[in-house]
């Protein structure tokens, strides 16, 4: 071969050589592409080679050659494979774990097994997911039943933190006491009106808090103000609320009112007391050689504070006793005297029972003189005191005699009754009345409640019953007033007074002008005043 | 005038019991001395365009009854696709692959490798895969419900590795 041909041949062959290995193309390639026209056409190929090549280097599966032949086609092949492997990342992708690559050999089984644990997490995180929203499901089904409960419970639930702040609180709180929960949560119970939950908290804390082990719920019961100004009694039960792990995290609890129970309960205690000083009393009665420290022991063990010294007073009730006797007023005058006695016993240093007529009462006996005073002074006290709380009761209260100590208990209830009675009947307008005051009567009421009595009455006025003006004539006649007075007090003639007497004479069968007829008429009257009044 | 030849899925026969020894394989150069004496004869008989025309159309037909008959029925392209490729590589047709799905547009790219028709076959300087056209033509049809036009732009013969068609839908 020829020098120069040997040459050209090398630098054709240096300029193929450069089209593989230098980015750069070689100077001289038009040169010779426009000389020799297969070399122009076997640069072209191996350009577009090199296109094609670079593209697929760059991740470009998008490229296209139109060249054939073994080269392109396994260049083609393996673009072909990229793309299909494309295609199928963007299946498993899409959640389609059953593709699988059987035409990269090692990538192959390392793409499979990836799909295969891809396949396996997604179906545990599926799993796992499910698990979370049916637990989810659960808790929401949880929270909403209890929310309902919450919600729709007269009864408040409420969760304390340790830091003493209201976490939660049910609505219904502003049922309970009127206040909405946002004015009161997420704030320290010592910056909002409610006390009962300060109550609880230091006796939960005391009682609930006081050992380690399992804490049983306690019951705590306090008043409350609500925000109308109204105070109702609530019952708290209360346990401690623990979080997870088992540390304490406040208290939990439910409150709800139980005024309409303890005003139950109240109205039980008081029917307690009632019977109880009742029978102590009553019991009294039926001695009348009691001990003053044997009767001050037995009250102080009945939890009945007695006085040593005290006045004694019956009430006598018009308005029960003038009501027909039937079951519905049988329980009515039950109900009335239970609620005067009730109301008598709330008064200072008073104890008051009922007894088989009227109302027994006891206060201290005043001190220093002018006692009879004093003690008609409290007597008018408890009358103004029972017109205040029952304006309906007609009240009539007898004192009685003062005597030191019990000695003479069953006496002078006796004596108060009686001053009651003779009070009621002799002096009506008046109210309150004395036995002292009673004079004649203390001796007649004791005998006015025989047969003989009314029998006395008969015999001596009876003929006068039918004629009630003679009776008021007979009585202004022993009262030792004159005609005229009489006649003036009447509005009648004096001589029809006198005409009135001998009439009465006549009627009696005696003479007015004797003493002892005077006396013993007298003391007719005073008793069948008596005898009207049983 | 009624049809002599007419296809349905029976004429196949029932293979089981018609070659109990042989089974129901043969041989790839048996099937494809038959398709290109068909090809020479009709290409003879006619010309060659006709001759590709008739070959697409045949393969357009056995998709269609391929589809109805060998396949199960795909809730999606995805599955039919998986469908496809499993039963192609079960009876020793090809491995498809799919590269790249445009479904809005209805265009797709696959590959089949190891094609029956001429995987192996020598360098003809022509895409000789008509069968195959029409074949994927009608499995698609069958699919979708619509007309798709199928093209093979590389082939084994034309020196390429695989033998690639593009399948749109026919507007």
């Amino acid at each position: 071969m020829k020098p120069e041909l040997e040459n050209e041949v090398n630098e054709v062959i240096q300029q193929i050589n450069n089209v593989l290995q230098s980015k750069a193309l070689p100077a001289r390639l038009d040169e010779y592409a426009d000389k020799y026209p297969g070399f122009a056409e076997l640069v072209e190929k191996l350009l577009a080679l090199r296109e094609f090549t670079f593209a697929l280097s760059d991740g470009d599966l998008s490229h296209t050659m139109n060249l054939r032949g073994y080269w392109p086609g396994s260049l083609k092949a393996l673009q072909s494979n990229l793309r299909h492997l494309t295609w199928q990342t963007s299946m498993v992708a899409a959640g389609d774990y059953s593709q699988r690559v059987a035409f990269m050999g090692e990538f192959s089984q390392a793409f499979n097994t990836m799909i295969v644990r891809l396949k396996d997490a997604t179906e545990n995180e599926q799993k796992y997911i499910a698990e979370l929203e049916r637990h989810q499901a659960a808790l929401r089904e949880s929270e909403r039943k209890y929310r309902l409960i919450a919600e729709n419970t007269d009864d408040v639930i409420w969760l304390l933190d340790n830091e003493m702040i209201i976490r939660y609180i049910s609505p219904s709180i502003e049922k309970l006491l009127g206040f909405a929960p946002a004015e009161v949560e997420e704030k320290a119970i010592s910056n909002v009106p409610l006390p009962f939950l300060q109550v609880v908290f230091q006796s939960a804390t005391v009682d609930l808090l006081k050992t380690e082990e399992a804490h049983n719920p306690v019951i705590i019961e306090c008043e409350q103000l609500r925000k109308d100004r109204k105070v109702i009694w609530l019952e708290s039960l209360v346990n401690v609320a623990q979080n997870s792990d088992g540390d304490i995290i406040g208290f939990t609890g439910v409150t709800r009112n139980i005024s309409e129970r303890k005003k139950a309960e109240n109205l039980l205690h008081q029917a307690y007391e009632r019977r109880k000083k009742r029978d102590f009393f009553n019991q009294l009665v039926q001695r009348n050689d009691s001990d003053d420290s044997e009767v001050l022991d037995l009250g102080w063990q009945n939890k009945i504070y007695l006085p040593k010294d005290f006045s004694f007073f019956f009430l006598l009730i018009d308005t029960i006793d003038m009501l027909p006797i039937n079951e519905d007023n049988i329980y009515r005058k039950q109900q009335i005297i239970d609620t005067l006695v009730d109301q008598l016993n709330r008064k200072e240093s008073t104890n008051a029972w009922e007894t088989a007529r009227g109302i027994g009462v006891i206060c201290p006996a005043p001190a220093g003189t002018a006692r009879k005073e004093k003690e008609l002074a409290a007597a008018a006290d408890y009358s103004r005191y029972i017109s205040m709380y029952l304006p309906d009761i007609q009240a009539y209260i007898g004192t009685a005699n003062y005597s030191d100590g019990w000695k003479n208990f069953a006496n002078r209830m006796k004596n108060a009754e009686t001053a009651a009675r003779i009070g009621r009947q002799v002096w009506p307008a008046q109210k309150i009345y004395h036995y002292e005051d009673c004079g004649i009567y203390q001796v007649l009421a004791p005998f006015s409640v025989t047969d003989e009595a009314t029998a006395y009455v008969s015999q001596l006025i009876g003929p006068l019953t039918e004629y009630p003006e003679l009776l008021e004539t007979l009585e202004k006649l022993l009262s030792g007033l004159s005609f005229k007075e009489i006649g003036a007090q009447m509005y009648l003639h004096h001589k029809t007074i006198q005409l009135r007497k001998q009439r009465i004479e006549q009627l009696l069968n005696a003479s007015l002008d004797s003493h002892e007829t005077r006396i013993a008429l007298t003391t007719a009257l005073q008793l069948m005043k008596l005898l009207s009044g049983r | 005038m009624g049809r002599k030849y007419e296809f349905n899925w029976s004429l196949l026969g029932d293979i089981a019991e018609g070659r109990p020894n042989l089974g129901p394989m043969v041989r790839t150069e048996v099937y494809r001395l038959m398709q290109f004496c068909f090809r020479d004869v009709l290409e003879n008989n006619y010309n060659t365009e006709t001759a590709d025309k008739l070959f697409y159309e045949a393969g357009l037909l056995a998709g269609k009854q391929f589809y109805q008959n060998a396949m199960k029925e795909a809730v999606d392209f995805n599955d039919f696709v998986q469908s496809l490729q499993s039963v192609l590589a079960d009876k020793g047709i090809g491995i498809l692959r799919i590269e790249t799905a445009d479904y809005e547009q209805g265009k797709y790219v696959m590959s089949i490798s190891e094609d029956l028709d001429c995987s192996g076959l020598p360098e003809l300087d022509y895409e000789i895969c008509v069968y195959d056209e029409g074949f994927i033509a009608g499995l698609l049809e069958s699919f979708t419900g619509e007309r798709f036009k199928v093209k093979e732009v590389d082939c084994w013969c034309t020196g390429d590795r695989t033998c690639r068609f593009v399948a749109e839908i026919s507007r």
